[in-house]
């Protein structure tokens, strides 16, 4: 005589249904590509909510947001970015890794057109969706608190994941993940007043909100400029500036 | 299996056959069509009363009326032709809707099928000893006349042959089914001349006269030739002739397919003057359109609608979306979004619709690859949205060649197939972004006296303030430049500009330039 099936189940299951995972307990996650950060969040944003993605002008928010689409874009899903700021540079995005053939990119002059395209996009299907701010606060500082339930909603009907950067934090409570960046300091090369140019900047993350996890976990994130790294393998050399140089 | 039968339909003279459709009196003139302008005009159509003085295709203008001072000289007329094409089509479109357009004024039909025509007009009092190719053939020509066309009409079993006959004098001319062999074998080289499409003029003649050098004046003796001796010979266009000769087809029957368009409309028995109303009785006509375009297994990709208004008038509007989509809301909200963007002028008093068909892209769920969009929901999803920040403002990046760095374009979206697998993800390598900042902030810069080497930033104070514009304001703790960008020096829309890059106190980081023209200032990225 085998063992009976139902006493491999935990104690206490019925129905099959219980086995489905409730929202928020899938696997899946979508990966920053910093790994000290991924680590933080374990593994990286959830799916089935809004994940928070905060910080001033100048602290990498803009970066980790597009290393989050190069991800997803790379590993053959469709992304949205919904940029109220309009501040994306199709060159930039293609240096960073986003396949820009899957990437929606919408335009919104105004931040309710904005909330409500996002609620359309995800509700189509699009799984990784983010919401850039830009980096004046006016645009969304009016937002009433029914529009991120409404928001939080559609992403977990159709189990997406929608990261909102802003320049400080938005969406309150019904965040699944809020993580804060704030800048260190700007990396400089070379001598002032002859040769000295940009290579980067250092930032510090912090998790402000994370299920399962008590809040304050941080680590350091570091930001270099695409002529100090140099362009990914395959990919054609490109500038920043197109044709530039010191006169 | 059934063996094909091919009407050719040919009007000879094409040019001047539209000319005599529309001014028959000119009939029994002498009269000719030109092509060209000024006495160096060619001949390309003259009538049987100019003919018989001699004026023939190919004649100069000048050379033409020398030869009859009275010659009536007709240039060509566009507008003439297309009637005459399309009274063409009509009368070929009356007997069969497999039809395709061989050239001018010439047009090739497939036969199959015709039986039941054929015996009902036997009923109707043709011969019986006739046969049912001759029936067709001189139905045919009676509908030409019917609209002023004398049409001559070839049938045979291939499309060459059909063609062939239908340049010969007498008309209808029947190739019994089988014998286009036998059809084409005595006739002539030159008339070969007709079906020689894709080879040069020029090439036709040299063979041709290379051939009847060789005594060779059959198209029968020109297709017992040796493929390989007639190649090596004469060439590569010797080659298709022969094959030509021999009966092949070069080009085989392909029917044109008339683009589908679905129209739905209704005229009000009152005048409407607000956008719900009409928009209750567009949504009815959208449904209807949908539903016939889903027969065809297509969607809508653009649509247009022709609003008539009260007393008089028109407002068209063509409304292009971007993907084919089934879903009436979407068309509803976009036609309601440019209704309110730009109201009829007058009341309405009833509309027309044409809608386009589009392919709906399909996908295949992938049980182990990443989910997959359904392209039908997300074609409607992108209408939608257009309507919410406009049809220019949403779809793919693209990267655009050029040194100014706000440069940007967006295309449609059409993303690739969903991958079976997940792809690998690289591992991230920290870039440093730049958030372009469009338009760019006008600044007032403080420089040093000693190197032109930007202190301090601040953002110009515009009459009307802008919130969506950021404010700079700051000591420069660092700055790095300039470095140089120009770009189009050769057009009026030139740029030059020296690039800083700047830290101002507090960290934040600023991509700035100065336009060398204006020495005007401008914020137009921030490193973030």
């Amino acid at each position: 005589m085998g063992t009976p099936a139902a006493s491999l189940l935990s104690p206490g299951l019925r129905f099959a249904s219980e086995l489905r995972p409730t929202a928020g307990e899938t696997e899946e996650r979508v990966v920053s590509s910093f790994p000290s950060l991924d680590a933080l969040l374990d593994g990286g944003f959830q799916r089935g909510g809004i994940a928070e993605v905060s910080g001033r002008r100048s602290c990498g928010r803009f970066a980790l947001v597009l290393s989050a689409l190069a991800a997803a874009t790379q590993s053959g899903e469709l992304a949205s970015l919904i940029d109220l700021g309009g501040g994306l540079d199709p060159q930039q995005a293609r240096t960073v890794g986003i396949e820009l053939s899957r990437l929606l990119w919408v335009r919104p002059k105004r931040a309710k057109a904005a909330f409500a395209s996002a609620e359309l996009i995800l509700g189509a299907g699009i799984p990784v969706v983010v919401l850039e701010c830009g980096v004046t606060p006016a645009a969304t500082k009016n937002i009433s608190p029914s529009a991120w339930m409404r928001l939080a909603h559609a992403a977990q009907t159709s189990r997406g994941c929608l990261i909102v950067s802003a320049p400080f934090h938005l969406v309150g409570s019904v965040a699944r993940t809020a993580i804060a960046l704030d800048r260190v300091a700007p990396l400089w090369q070379g001598r002032a007043g002859y040769s000295l140019r940009l290579s980067g900047r250092t930032a510090r993350v912090t998790v402000t909100k994370h299920r399962n996890h008590a809040s304050g976990g941080w680590t350091g994130l570091r930001f270099l400029c695409s002529e100090t790294i140099g362009p990914f393998p395959g990919n054609p050399p490109e500038t920043a500036l197109g044709a530039t140089g010191n006169a | 299996m059934p063996e094909t039968r091919m009407a050719c339909l040919s009007v000879p003279l094409f040019p001047l056959a539209a000319w005599l459709r529309s001014e028959p009196e000119l009939r029994e003139d002498a009269a000719a069509v030109f092509e060209g302008r000024g006495q160096t005009a060619r001949l390309v159509g003259a009538t049987r009363a100019a003919r018989r003085h001699g004026v023939a295709a190919g004649m100069t203008l000048a050379q033409a009326t020398t030869r009859l001072p009275g010659l009536v000289a007709l240039g060509r007329d566009a507008e003439r032709e297309r009637a005459a094409s399309d009274a063409l089509h009509e009368v070929a479109g009356s007997f069969s809707p497999r039809l395709e357009q061989r050239g001018e004024g010439v047009l090739l039909v497939d036969l199959a099928g015709l039986d039941l025509l054929v015996r009902n007009r036997r009923l109707h009092g043709h011969q019986e000893d006739e046969s049912s190719d001759h029936v067709l053939g001189r139905a045919i020509e009676d509908a030409g006349s019917a609209v002023g066309l004398p049409i001559r009409v070839g049938i045979a079993g291939s499309a060459l042959a059909a063609r062939v006959a239908s340049d010969l004098p007498k008309s209808p001319t029947i190739v019994p089914p089988g014998a286009d062999a036998v059809f084409l074998t005595p006739l002539p080289l030159q008339r070969l001349r007709s079906v020689a499409s894709g080879i040069e003029e020029s090439a036709i003649e040299g063979i041709l006269a290379a051939l009847l050098r060789w005594g060779i004046t059959t198209i029968g003796d020109f297709a017992r030739l040796r493929e390989a001796d007639v190649t090596e010979r004469l060439g590569q266009s010797a080659r298709k002739l022969h094959a030509m000769a021999r009966g092949r087809d070069p080009e085989p029957f392909v029917a044109d397919t008339e683009p589908l368009r679905v129209r739905e409309g209704m005229i009000f028995e009152w005048t409407v003057t607000l956008v719900e109303p009409l928009l209750f009785a567009v949504r009815g006509a959208l449904e209807r359109i949908l539903a016939r375009l889903a027969l065809c297994g297509v969607a809508c990709r653009e649509f247009t609608i022709d609003l008539n208004l009260d007393p008089e008038g028109q407002d068209v509007r063509t409304i292009t979306l971007p993907a084919p989509t089934r879903e009436v809301t979407a068309l509803v909200a976009v036609l309601r979004l440019d209704l309110e963007r730009r109201p009829p002028r007058a009341p309405v008093t009833g509309f027309a619709m044409t809608a386009y068909p589009g392919v709906v892209r399909t996908a295949a769920q992938s049980l182990f690859g990443p989910s997959t969009v359904s392209p039908d929901r997300l074609a409607g999803t992108l209408a939608r949205v257009a309507t919410l920040v406009g049809p220019e403002n949403i779809g793919s990046p693209e990267t655009v060649d050029g040194n100014l760095p706000e440069r940007e374009s967006i295309g449609p979206f059409t993303p690739p197939p969903t991958p079976i697998l997940h792809h690998p993800v690289r591992k991230g390598r920290g870039f440093l972004a730049v958030r372009v900042l469009r338009p760019a902030v006008p600044l007032d810069v403080t420089v040093s006296e000693d190197s032109s080497r930007p202190v301090h930033l601040t953002s110009s104070r515009p009459e009307v303030p802008d919130p969506r514009t950021p404010s700079i304001e700051g000591r420069v703790r660092v700055a790095s430049g300039p470095w140089a960008c120009e770009e189009g020096w050769w057009k009026e829309s030139a740029a030059a500009r020296d690039y800083w890059d700047v830290e101002v106190e507090g960290g934040v980081l600023y991509r700035i330039f100065r336009d060398r023209e204006t020495q005007a200032w401008f914020a137009d990225g921030v490193y973030d």
